[in-house]
C-alpha cells in the first residue's frame, strides 16, 4: 500500500545521494567558485568577484588557443575515425575468413588505458630513440631526425594520429554490429535492379546506418577532449607553446599547476556548457533523422 | 578454602610488582623528564631514494627529545606541494614540511618565520648564499639542507683528441677547449654537431627548466627579472641576448637534438650519458651515475668545467637549496624547529652527503665530504667539490616572490615560441612582460 509507492524511491536513494555528492554538489561549488578569486596558495583569497573571472577568460588568449585546438581536434579526429572506422567494418563485413580473429585483433587499440597510448606513441616520435625516425633514417628518407613532438606544424598531427589509432576501432564495431543487423531484403531488391555497389552503399546502407552514425559521432565527441587529455599531457605536454593544448590540459594547468582553482573552474565551466549545447544539437539532428 | 586463600596470595603478589613497577617509572621518569614528552609531530617530507637516508636519524631525535615524528606522506616535489597546499587552505593538523628555496616563497602566507626562533649561532654553520635564499623581506622561512647548482659536464675523449684539437684551430683559429664565452659556446657547439651521432649542446626546452636557464642568462648578461623598485624588465636588451643565444643553439644553427623542446632534467642527462652531446650544462647528482660503466657510456670520459661567462663578463648560476620550514599554525613551535634543526645540523648532512651524494650547506658537513674526497684515487672527486664549492657562494635562487610559479607558467610557451618557430626575441619577450605585468598588477 503505501510503502509500496516509496518502496521504488529507497531502492534507487543510495545512486541519489551518491549522486548528489560526487556530481552536484561539486558542480555547484565550483560554479560558486568561479564567482569567487581563490587561490590554493593565498590564504584569505577567497574573495567574491561577480563575472570578472569569465571576463579575464574572454580576454585571455591561451583560451582562445585552447578552445580553437579543442574544436579542431574534436571536428577532424572525429570525421576521420567515422570514415576510416565505417570503411573498415563494411571490409571485415566482406571479409570470409577468420572474420572472428580480425574484428578481435582491430579491437586491441581500443582495449588501451589512453595514458599507455599516449606514452606507447611518445616513444614511437621519439627525436632520439622513436621507431619512425629510426625507420626513416635506416631508409635514408632523412638524415637527422625529425622532432614530430616539437614542431608547430607536426605536434597537433601526430596527437589526432595517436587518437585516431585508439578510437577507430570503436567506431567500427559500433558499424559492424549496426550492418550485421540491417534487414536483407532491401539490399536483395537493389541488387536485382541492377545497382552498383556505390549506388548500394549510398541509397540503402547508408541511410539505414544514419541513426547509428549520429550516436556513434555523439559518443565520440564528448569523449574526444576527455580522452585527448591523456594522450596530449603525455605526448606533448600541450606544447610546444601551445600548439597542442585543449580545453581540458589549460584547465589543469590553471588550476592544479598555477593553484587558480577559481579560474580553472570557470573555464572549465564554459566548456561543460559548450560541450552540453553540443551533445544536445546533435541530439536534435538524431532525432530529426527519425520518421 | 585452598583456592579461595591462593587466588588472595596471588592479588597480593600482583598489587605488589605492579606498586614496585609504577613506582620505578615515576622516579625513572622524573629525572629525564624529555623537553617534547608526548608532542607529536605530523611531517610531510619530500620521498624518493636518496632524500629518505636523512630521516633514518629521526628516531635518535625521538629518543632525545620525547616527541614522536609521523611522517605523514613522502612525496615528489611536484606531488608534495600540492598535498601540503591543500592542507594549509583546509587547516588540516600540519607541523613541519620539506620545502625549497623556489617554492618556499610561494608558500610564505602559510610558514612560521624562524627568526625569534635561532640564534645566530644557530646559523653559523650554514653556508651563508644558502640563508640568504631562504630568506624572505627580512624573515627566515626555511633552514636549507642541501643545494643544487648546475655544471659543465664534458667530454674528455672529444676535446682532448689531437685531431679534434687540429680540426678546431684550423676553423675557427683558436684552441680548443670547454667554452670559456658564449661564442666560444656556439663555436664548439657547432664544432661538434655531427648528426645524428653527435650534437654538440643540450638544454632543457621547456617549463621551469627553461625558465630557470634563460634565468641563468639573463643575470649573466648583466640583465634580471625585476629592478629594484619590482619594474619588470627582462624583456630589455640582457633577456634579448639570453634568448638569442638559446634560439641561435637550437633553430638557427641547429646543435643540439631537435626534441629539445620537450627535454626536462631526466632527458638530458640521459642524452649526454649515451654519448649524444659533447657538452651541456647539469645538476651534479648525476656525478656517481655518469661514472657507472652500467648505466653510462661517457663513464670515464668526461671531465667538469666552470660556467663560460656572459656579456656581463662573469657567469651568475641559478641554483635552489632543499629544506625544511616549519607550519604557521603549528601547535608545537618549539618542536618542530628543533626538528629541523636537528635535521640541518652538521653531522647530519654530513652523514647525507656522504650517503646520497648531496651538497650540504653546513659548511663543516662540506669540509669532511672534501676530505674524504680527496682520499677516493680520482681527482675529479675532489675538482667537482671544489668547482661546485665557488659556484655554491654565489648562486642565486629564482625571484623570491610567491607570484614566481605563475610568471614561469606564464612566460615559458612565449620563450618556446622563439625557439621552435623562430619568432622575434624581442616580440616573444615583450608578450611575456605583459603577461608578467598582469600577474603581477593583479
Amino acid at each position: 500500500m503505501r510503502s509500496e509507492r516509496y518502496f521504488p524511491y529507497f531502492l534507487i536513494l543510495p545512486s541519489i545521494i551518491g549522486l548528489l555528492l560526487l556530481i552536484i554538489f561539486p558542480l555547484v561549488y565550483s560554479f560558486f567558485l568561479s564567482f569567487t578569486s581563490f587561490h590554493l596558495l593565498k590564504a584569505h583569497s577567497l574573495r567574491f568577484i561577480g563575472l570578472h573571472n569569465y571576463w579575464e577568460i574572454l580576454h585571455d588568449s591561451a583560451f582562445w588557443t585552447a578552445l580553437k585546438n579543442s574544436l579542431l581536434f574534436m571536428v577532424v579526429v572525429v570525421n576521420t575515425e567515422l570514415v576510416l572506422g565505417l570503411l573498415l567494418a563494411l571490409l571485415l563485413n566482406r571479409a570470409s575468413g577468420g572474420q572472428g580473429i580480425l574484428r578481435t585483433l582491430f579491437m586491441i587499440p581500443m582495449m588501451f588505458p589512453p595514458v599507455l597510448v599516449g606514452l606507447q606513441f611518445r616513444w614511437f616520435f621519439n627525436d632520439q630513440f622513436g621507431l619512425l625516425n629510426n625507420i626513416l633514417l635506416s631508409l635514408h628518407i632523412i638524415d637527422r631526425p625529425i622532432g614530430w613532438l616539437v614542431r608547430s606544424a607536426t605536434a597537433m598531427p601526430t596527437v589526432m594520429f595517436a587518437d585516431i589509432w585508439q578510437n577507430t576501432p570503436f567506431m567500427t564495431v559500433v558499424f559492424l554490429a549496426g550492418l550485421l543487423s540491417l534487414p536483407l531484403e532491401p539490399l536483395e531488391a537493389a541488387l536485382v535492379d541492377g545497382a552498383t555497389p556505390w549506388q548500394r552503399f549510398r541509397y540503402v546502407i547508408l541511410p539505414m546506418l544514419r541513426p547509428l552514425i549520429f550516436i556513434a559521432m555523439t559518443i565520440r565527441s564528448l569523449d574526444a577532449g576527455r580522452k585527448a587529455f591523456d594522450l596530449i599531457m603525455l605526448m606533448t605536454g600541450g606544447g610546444p607553446a601551445y600548439a597542442t593544448e585543449i580545453l581540458g590540459t589549460y584547465t589543469f594547468r590553471k588550476a592544479i599547476v598555477d593553484y587558480q582553482f577559481a579560474y580553472g573552474a570557470a573555464i572549465s565551466f564554459l566548456d561543460m556548457v559548450l560541450t552540453v549545447g553540443f551533445a544536445v544539437y546533435l541530439y536534435r539532428q538524431l532525432l530529426k533523422g527519425r520518421t | 578454602m585452598g583456592r579461595r586463600g591462593s587466588f588472595a596470595g596471588l592479588g597480593l603478589g600482583l598489587g605488589l610488582l605492579l606498586l614496585v613497577v609504577l613506582f620505578t617509572a615515576f622516579s625513572l621518569s622524573a629525572q629525564e623528564k624529555k623537553p617534547f614528552e608526548g608532542v607529536v609531530l605530523n611531517a610531510y617530507f619530500i620521498g624518493g631514494g636518496a632524500y629518505e637516508k636523512l630521516y633514518t636519524k629521526i628516531p635518535e631525535f625521538e629518543q632525545q627529545t620525547g616527541a614522536k615524528v609521523n611522517i605523514a606522506a613522502k612525496l615528489s616535489h611536484f606531488e608534495l606541494n600540492k598535498r601540503v597546499a591543500q592542507e594549509f587552505a583546509s587547516g588540516g593538523d600540519i607541523d613541519v614540511i620539506s620545502t625549497h628555496t623556489t617554492f618556499a616563497p610561494g608558500q610564505k602566507d602559510f610558514l612560521l618565520p624562524l627568526n625569534e626562533y635561532l640564534t645566530p649561532e644557530d646559523l653559523k654553520d650554514f653556508t651563508p648564499s644558502t640563508i640568504d635564499a631562504s630568506t624572505v623581506n627580512g624573515q627566515l622561512i626555511m633552514l636549507p639542507r642541501h643545494t643544487d647548482v648546475r655544471i659543465m659536464y664534458y667530454r674528455t675523449d672529444l676535446f682532448e683528441d689531437p685531431k679534434e684539437k687540429e680540426a678546431f684551430k684550423a676553423k675557427y683559429g683558436y684552441d680548443l677547449h670547454p667554452p670559456t664565452n658564449w661564442q666560444e659556446l656556439l663555436d664548439v657547439a657547432e664544432f661538434f654537431t655531427r648528426p645524428p651521432d653527435l650534437y654538440g649542446f643540450v638544454f632543457t626546452g621547456g617549463e621551469e627548466p627553461l625558465v630557470g636557464t634563460f634565468y641563468e642568462l639573463l643575470l649573466s648578461a648583466g640583465g634580471n627579472f625585476f629592478d629594484e623598485e619590482g619594474n619588470v624588465i627582462f624583456n630589455q636588451e640582457p633577456g634579448q641576448k639570453a634568448l638569442q643565444l638559446l634560439v641561435d643553439l637550437y633553430y638557427n644553427k641547429k646543435v643540439t637534438p631537435e626534441g629539445v623542446p620537450n627535454y626536462r632534467w631526466d632527458e638530458v642527462a640521459k642524452a649526454f650519458r649515451d654519448g649524444l652531446i659533447a657538452f651541456y650544462f647539469d645538476w651534479p647528482g648525476w656525478y656517481t651515475l655518469m661514472k657507472d660503466p652500467k648505466e653510462s657510456k661517457v663513464a670515464g670520459k668526461f671531465g667538469l668545467a666552470p660556467y663560460p661567462v656572459g656579456p656581463a663578463g662573469y657567469a651568475k648560476i641559478w641554483g635552489g637549496s632543499h629544506g625544511f620550514a616549519v607550519a604557521r599554525y603549528t601547535k608545537n613551535p618549539e618542536a618542530a624547529v628543533a626538528l629541523i634543526k636537528f635535521l640541518t645540523s652538521g653531522e647530519n648532512l654530513y652523514f647525507e652527503a656522504r650517503e646520497g651524494g648531496f651538497l650540504p650547506t653546513s659548511i663543516s658537513a662540506y669540509q669532511r665530504i672534501k676530505e674524504d674526497a680527496a682520499k677516493t684515487g680520482d681527482p675529479l672527486d675532489l675538482k667537482r667539490l671544489e668547482l661546485l664549492e665557488q659556484e655554491l657562494a654565489g648562486y642565486v635562487p629564482p625571484p623570491k616572490i610567491p607570484e614566481y610559479q605563475e610568471i614561469v607558467s606564464a612566460i615559458w610557451p612565449e620563450l618556446q615560441k622563439s625557439l621552435v618557430e623562430g619568432r622575434d626575441v624581442k616580440v616573444s619577450l615583450d608578450i611575456a612582460a605583459e603577461k608578467v605585468r598582469k600577474i603581477l598588477g593583479k
